[in-house]
């Protein structure tokens, strides 16, 4: 199966992520944003979301449930804040 | 009630960005739930959502940081590099995106100086790409 990746901005739009960067930036001078900046964090953001939830699918797998829970979050949190 | 409640809470533009992650957090789960035939559960979309949200919160203060250390006023793409510096395979995974975007632009001397800044973080990393391959359940299945 084909890996799903985020070509034609259809899962976490440029936009949505150049706000959230406004939204958090402080309101000060030292805080521009470059436009190659924001595809390459936009790419990091859905890598992140993607890992979060392949890791956690792959834990309920290996304990062998198809039901994919909190727990089985819980348990690869760790691993994937230290990750990033 | 609940709608004046739900109003104002549209009114206030951090949850309106929350909203907006979440809803794209469960596109990227819906899809990887057709791919790998699991169910997964609301409160796990939520959680990834919520982390998220922190997370995009943590990078831009580095990222801030990261400009003004090197003594610039924009935020340009070796500072998000320089974000990755912990994992070299989400590093390799930027610089893949990177080229995708970009194939005649020659990248050699940024690739080279952070490759030495990343190799000093060998000892506690996972491999991104070993974790990635979901087609390994397919075969289970």
């Amino acid at each position: 199966m084909d890996e799903i990746n985020n070509r034609n901005n259809e899962y976490i739009k440029t936009e949505l992520i150049a706000k959230l960067l406004k939204h958090f930036l402080p309101e000060d001078k030292s805080s521009r944003l470059s436009s190659d900046m924001v595809k390459y964090f936009t790419e990091l953001i859905f890598i992140f979301i993607h890992q979060a939830f392949t890791r956690t699918i792959q834990q309920a797998s290996s304990e062998g449930t198809i039901h994919v829970d909190i727990q089985h979050f819980e348990k690869i949190l760790m691993q994937l804040l230290l990750d990033f | 009630m609940a709608d004046l409640d739900d109003e104002r809470l549209l009114q206030d533009p951090g949850s309106r960005l929350k909203v907006a992650l979440h809803a794209a957090c469960g596109k990227i789960c819906e899809q990887l739930q057709i791919q790998s035939n699991v169910t997964v559960d609301k409160q796990v979309v939520n959680a990834i959502g919520d982390i998220t949200f922190q997370q995009i919160e943590t990078f831009c203060q580095d990222l801030d940081v990261f400009s003004k250390h090197g003594k610039r006023t924009t935020i340009n793409v070796d500072d998000v590099r320089l974000l990755c510096r912990r994992n070299p395979g989400l590093l390799d995974k930027i610089d893949d995106f990177q080229r995708s975007l970009k194939p005649l632009k020659t990248t050699s001397r940024s690739t080279t100086s952070r490759n030495n800044i990343s190799s000093r973080y060998d000892d506690h990393n996972v491999d991104i790409t070993v974790v990635e391959s979901s087609s390994d359940m397919d075969d289970i299945n």
